[in-house]
């Protein structure tokens, strides 16, 4: 490649710079070529900056929305914090619901069953034969539970206690085939007294009452003291059919437990001898 | 021994099983399944009437600790069902399905129909007849779904203890 000497590149160099000056000063002079050029270069450039724009544009909203989902997300995670500490102050009002009407009921149980104490006992097992109505409780002779004892939930009688070893207790359920207590109408002025056991198809009988009592369905048949098996007055259950043929002498009722005996929870000793109180 | 012991442990676990679980999974109209009972038979098919009798005695207990009938029952009547399983002569390694489901049937049919019978002698109530059938069906099929699986386990643990004693020989 030939070699420019210095003396003749800056003169080319002063042309260029003339010939610059040249053009802007022929374009200040005159206006209207120079709009032409401005018009046709804006025309030439404005899909250029109109793409570019809008990709700016674009980033820049990316970068809005991540900024944004950033922000969102910290937000997000502060709402689960305070839904999740709600929730569980909801759950913990709730089971204070619970055992505040437990309570309520408990007392009016109480009441109602004397003064025997109140032990509160946990299911541990149920009967592994499906033709045994029974279950283990948590407690046994240590905390005071006794062969005969009566098991009872604020809704109604449960069983009694058949088997009881140090630390737990065998139950055998009202609904048992096998299971027998005396009960009587509530509503009944004649204070109508019965045998009720438990049905194979589930719920309970109340036998052996005399053909001329008038019962209805609804009515609610209560524990009595009749044999001293159980305190009297506690609620078994309601009748909910009655079965009775002219030709027989007594009449039976098919009585529903007033008890979930499926799911038993919240259940108590009553510490007192049935024939203590 | 020592299969049996672990054989017993898993026993124990079983009837735990049954009765704080198998409760709750009453199906097909009350039939529940009798972990205990078809895991005794199927030891009893994989090793024998004595070691039958002896897993039959320790199910039944562990079931004794946790029922309300009375105590003994259980143990009495899997010991003589862990015995009888294999006093026919068959076992796993000669019989298939067929085996395992007839065994299934007659072990429930056995287990609940003595049971029902001991307690009435017992003075207990029978529970109705429509009830004893319309518990036993459902609780046959569960069983014989469950048998193949006890065999399994009762091969299992049969065969971890003789590997380890044949290495042990060695």
């Amino acid at each position: 490649m030939a070699r420019v000497a210095p003396a003749r590149r800056r003169s080319r160099s002063w042309i260029f710079v003339l010939l610059l000056l040249g053009a802007v000063g022929g374009l200040m002079l005159a206006p209207a070529p120079a709009r032409e050029l401005e018009a046709m270069g804006s025309r030439l450039l404005e899909p250029l900056q109109a793409s570019v724009s809008s990709v700016a544009g674009q980033a820049e909203d990316v970068t809005s929305v991540v900024r944004r989902m950033t922000e969102l997300s910290r937000q997000n995670d502060q709402y689960r914090e305070e839904i999740d500490r709600l929730q569980a102050e909801i759950a913990r009002l709730r089971e204070l619901e619970v055992e505040n009407r437990d309570l309520r009921n408990l007392l009016g149980l109480k009441q109602r069953a004397g003064t025997g104490e109140l032990l509160p006992v946990r299911v541990i097992a149920r009967d592994p034969s499906p033709f045994v109505q029974a279950i283990t409780l948590d407690r046994g002779t240590e905390d005071g539970v006794q062969e005969g004892m009566t098991i009872i939930t604020w809704r109604g009688v449960v069983g009694r206690v058949s088997r009881v070893s140090p630390t737990s207790s065998k139950v055998l359920l009202i609904t048992d085939t096998s299971s027998s207590i005396s009960g009587r109408i509530q509503s009944s002025e004649q204070r109508v007294t019965g045998i009720i056991r438990g049905r194979p198809e589930g719920g309970l009988l109340m036998q052996r009452i005399p053909q001329e009592e008038t019962l209805q369905t609804g009515e609610t048949v209560v524990t009595s003291d009749f044999g001293g098996l159980m305190p009297e007055g506690l609620v078994i259950g309601q009748i909910v059919q009655i079965r009775r043929k002219d030709v027989d002498v007594l009449q039976e009722a098919v009585i529903e437990p007033s008890a979930d005996m499926k799911r038993l929870e919240r259940l108590y000793v009553l510490l007192s001898p049935a024939d203590g109180r | 021994m020592l299969p049996l012991l672990i054989y017993a442990a898993i026993l124990v676990l079983a009837a735990l099983a049954e009765s704080t679980v198998g409760y709750r999974l009453d199906a097909l109209g009350g039939g529940r399944i009798n972990l205990v009972l078809v895991l005794v038979a199927a030891w009893s098919l994989v090793r024998g009437t004595q070691d039958g009798l002896l897993a039959g005695l320790v199910g039944g207990l562990a079931l004794d600790l946790m029922s309300g009938t009375p105590f003994g029952l259980h143990t009495v009547l899997l010991g003589l069902i862990g015995w009888g399983t294999a006093i026919g002569g068959g076992t796993l390694e000669r019989g298939g399905l067929a085996l395992l489901f007839g065994t299934a049937v007659l072990t429930t049919v056995a287990y609940h129909g003595l049971m029902v019978l001991v307690l009435r002698v017992l003075g207990w109530d029978f529970p109705g007849l429509m009830r004893f059938v319309n518990v036993l069906v459902p609780t046959i099929f569960l069983n014989a779904l469950l048998m193949p699986f006890a065999a399994a386990i009762a091969r299992r643990v049969d065969r971890a203890f003789t590997s380890w004693r044949r290495l042990e020989l060695e």
